[in-house]
């Protein structure tokens, strides 16, 4: 059997009296991309630090596409390729020095032409063509971010970290970035934590939240999704008291979130039991003659629900 | 309502004030008390190496005291401040802190007169602590006698024209020994300013120490070659040497032309940072 | 104990990269700045004190040049060493570059040797060889031509020298590599450069066996052992060596040793 991409039991970090990670259970399956959430602090540099090697453990067990990483850590970085959070370059090597640099310390690594080949293409790929001559101290965030890429990837990884890859990004920078997580995700597994939600709805097929050092809530996307409550939107404008008040009264209601914009309200109803939402909420709406409904739908349940539920649910425990 | 530029100006120099005003304590406790005491057991340490020693071997050599004790510690506490004040602009840059601090309402000569004043209050401190605390030390010391030796190999490489034989026969009085440390002082704050204004110019910190090594070596090797020695603050180190020597020196033209360098590269080091881009 | 071959291998690959990586940075701009700046300042300085009348006193022109490889290169060295060890690790290039498959030790030691290596060509060797060639040639202000020695032993004092340099290059990175801040390592290893030129024998008689005190400094109004060699006298210090290179091993597996334990 395959070992998976990723594969973490009961991981414990701890920084004098600070429990970065308290018993991290996590899995990545080879092949997906996984969205790595949390809210800050939660662990999730701290977890991608472990991995490749550059802090330990304080108990607890991890491996890399089946290389433990304290024992055969060496091995395993040999296939990862790795974007760090706010990346730093030798400031005055060129972009293609860097990239060709990265390219060297991996077993298996073209020579001369080939070389020179591969490290081109790679910038290309990356939009940094352009730039190849110029040294690292003159490129821009965004820049900077994208030679980050191009160096994970000249090695033809197995599996790609990314430590906040869309971060300090422009709409267009972020765009680009999660065409090449789509991109890239087809070729190899990539493990990449973030706050834009929206980035993990677009490209990840697999989803890891976690919390005050373990790991809250993890499988597909659409698991994810699912294990929240439905909710309804609806636009009402009148006498809306009485309606609101039947509402409320149901068992399946969980909560009703009003806000009055001049005469028209909007209603989230989140409940509880779907079915019996489906079949009753309409005709509690139109019980009461002295409102209108403008508007009725069921909501499209975002990861940000999911994920804000999911955390606050935690925190409250 | 506009506000006239007199009430303008006003309100810049109070910022500029205030700000150096609070810049200036948190620089300060960067150099006390941790950073003084650290130099000041240098120098105990460095007399002790040598005063152990040589008081061991018995008498007449008060010179082969004197004299080594004011090279290693002159070298020591010149490697010191070089070592030390390397990073105090650039540091700021690569942590981002003075793009920070440009950001606040103080003015960005504040930044750069700061870290000055703090570096020199520093170093001063330790300068007449360490000496002032040694020279009980060394008047009972001067009671050995006499001694002759040769100065150092430098010597050889410079020709410096000062004899090969040095000859140290008593300490000074107080008051010349007062006149040593201030002049030591004023070298090192010499030596504070350049490197405050290659900081303010280069872009590596590597550069910034070696050129400061360089700009140490230059001073010191014009000192002990006497040429354009009075007029630059190498005429200081030529004051520690004749002091030393129980020599009456010239001190006034040293003193004044090496105040004036100090400022002039203080000057320089506030313009270059006036106009420095902070990324 | 099985060797595991394919460990080794990425482990191989992965040091003998950042040491290239080095050594590249020698051979380009880098390089060529340090070329320039060492034979101005070796021996551009040497002319100036050897041929012209600037310096009444002279001086002897391959006692002059070994004083001033011993003065200059080793203070080079420190600064050097500092800010690849210390620099890198605080500006986070060490972090990136030992998240790749590079073991710690490998890293250390690439770029230490790296260092060195290039330090010595471009500070030591060359500018050494420029100065063989021309002092034989030149009518110096004071004294007479000097007399080349055999290359051989020219060859072998520049050798000295140079692992003279690797012992401040070493103890600069384990100091670097323990205390992590840049004024106080460069500010030790300063201290300790200036002990080893003006030891306090009184206090240690083993100064001149066991470190490099015994190679550089000088007793008053003598050469130190490295310019008596050049000259032509046996090499004294035999063991003044021997322990330079025992030293800067231990300080370069030291530094490794420490750096395996770094969180980055």
């Amino acid at each position: 059997m395959t070992a998976p991409a990723i594969e973490i039991r009961q991981l414990r970090k701890r920084y004098h009296k600070v429990e970065a990670l308290r018993g991290l259970d996590l899995e990545v399956p080879r092949g997906s991309i996984c969205g790595f959430l949390g809210p800050n602090g939660a662990g999730k540099t701290t977890t991608m630090k472990i991995l490749l090697g550059l802090i330990r453990p304080s108990d607890g067990w991890a491996a890399v596409l089946g290389d433990d990483v304290r024992t055969h850590g060496l091995v395993a970085r040999s296939r990862i390729g790795y974007l760090p959070q706010d990346p730093v370059f030798p400031p005055n090597q060129t972009v293609r020095g860097v990239v060709s640099y990265v390219a060297r310390l991996y077993p298996g690594h073209p020579h001369g032409r080939a070389l020179r080949r591969r490290v081109d293409g790679m910038l290309d790929r990356v939009g940094m063509a352009d730039k190849a001559r110029r040294r690292v101290r003159g490129l821009s965030g965004g820049e900077r971010q994208r030679l980050g890429v191009a160096q994970a990837l000249i090695s033809n990884p197995e599996l790609v970290v990314m430590d906040e890859p869309s971060a300090g990004l422009d709409p267009v920078g972020r765009r680009d970035m999660l065409d090449l997580i789509a991109e890239i995700g087809g070729e190899t597994t990539v493990f990449y934590s973030t706050h834009i939600l929206d980035d993990v709805e677009q490209v990840s097929d697999t989803v890891v939240i976690i919390n005050n050092g373990r790991a809250i809530a993890a499988g597909p996307l659409e698991s994810i999704l699912e294990t929240s409550d439905s909710e309804y939107t609806v636009r009402l404008r009148g006498a809306t008291e009485g309606t609101f008040a039947r509402l409320t009264a149901e068992p399946w209601v969980q909560s009703v979130d009003a806000q009055r914009r001049r005469e028209v309200e909007q209603w989230r109803v989140r409940v509880t039991d779907g079915a019996a939402a489906a079949d009753r909420i309409v005709p509690t709406l139109l019980a009461d003659d002295g409102c209108d409904i403008l508007e009725f739908h069921l909501s499209d349940r975002r990861l940000e629900d999911a994920y804000l539920e999911i955390v606050g649910a935690d925190d409250g425990d | 309502m506009t506000t006239d530029a007199p009430t303008l100006q006003r309100i810049e120099t109070a910022h500029l004030l205030r700000g150096l005003a609070g810049l200036l304590v948190v620089e300060v406790r960067g150099w006390f008390p941790w950073r003084v005491l650290f130099l000041t057991i240098a120098g105990f340490g460095v007399f002790a190496m040598i005063y152990f020693p040589v008081r061991a071997a018995g008498d007449n050599q008060f010179g082969m005291l004197l004299f080594p004790f004011l090279s290693f510690w002159l070298a020591m506490l010149l490697l010191s401040v070089v070592s030390l004040t390397e990073g105090s602009v650039l540091g700021e840059i690569e942590r981002g802190t003075a793009s920070w601090l440009v950001g606040l309402p103080i003015g960005r000569p504040a930044v750069i007169l700061a870290k000055f004043l703090a570096a020199s209050s520093g170093i001063a401190a330790t300068v007449f602590v360490t000496g002032t605390a040694l020279y009980p030390v060394l008047l009972d010391a001067s009671g050995w006698g006499a001694t002759e030796f040769r100065v150092s190999e430098l010597t050889e490489v410079t020709g410096a024209p000062i004899g090969m034989w040095g000859r140290f026969t008593s300490l000074v009085g107080f008051g010349e020994w007062i006149g040593l440390l201030l002049a030591l002082s004023v070298f090192l704050l010499f030596v504070v300013a350049v490197m405050i204004l290659f900081g303010t110019t280069l872009r590596s910190r590597t550069a910034v120490f070696g050129l400061g090594l360089g700009v140490v070596g230059v001073f010191g090797a014009a000192a002990l070659a006497g040429s354009f020695a009075a007029a630059s603050p190498a005429g200081l180190l030529r004051v520690i040497i004749d002091v030393a020597q129980g020599k009456t020196p010239s001190v006034v033209i040293p003193f004044v032309a090496s105040l004036l360098w100090t400022a002039l590269v203080l000057i320089l080091a506030v313009w270059r940072f006036n106009r420095k881009e902070l990324a | 104990m099985a060797i595991d071959t394919h460990t080794a291998g990425v482990a191989w690959v992965g040091s003998t990269g950042v040491l290239r990586g080095e050594l590249a940075r020698w051979i380009g701009a880098r390089g060529l700045f340090h070329l320039v700046f060492w034979l101005l300042m070796i021996d551009g300085w040497l002319y100036f004190t050897v041929v012209t009348q600037h310096t009444p006193f002279g001086s002897l022109g391959y006692q002059s040049l070994i004083t001033m490889l011993l003065l200059f290169v080793p203070l080079a060295a420190i600064v050097l060493a500092e800010a690849t060890v210390v620099g890198e690790y605080r500006s986070g290039v060490a972090s990136w570059t030992v998240s790749k498959p590079v073991p710690r030790w490998g890293y250390v030691g690439g770029k230490l040797a790296g260092l060195w290596i290039g330090l010595s060509a471009t500070g030591i060797l060359i500018p050494g060889l420029v100065a063989y060639w021309w002092l034989p040639k030149v009518r110096p202000y004071r004294f007479v031509t000097p007399e080349a020695p055999p290359l051989g032993r020219f060859l072998v004092t520049l050798l000295i020298i140079s692992l003279i340099v690797a012992f401040f290059i070493t103890l600069t990175a384990l100091l670097g590599t323990v205390i992590r801040r840049r004024g106080v390592v460069s500010l030790i290893t300063l201290f300790v450069y200036a002990i080893a030129r003006t030891p306090p024998r009184e206090l240690w008689s083993g100064w001149d066996t066991y470190t490099p005190a015994g190679l550089i400094s000088d007793q008053l109004g003598n050469w130190s052992t490295v310019t008596e060699y050049v000259y032509g006298d046996p090499l004294g210090a035999t063991s003044a060596v021997a322990w330079t290179i025992v030293a800067s091993l231990a300080f370069a597996a030291g530094a490794a040793l420490v750096y395996q334990r770094l969180e980055l």
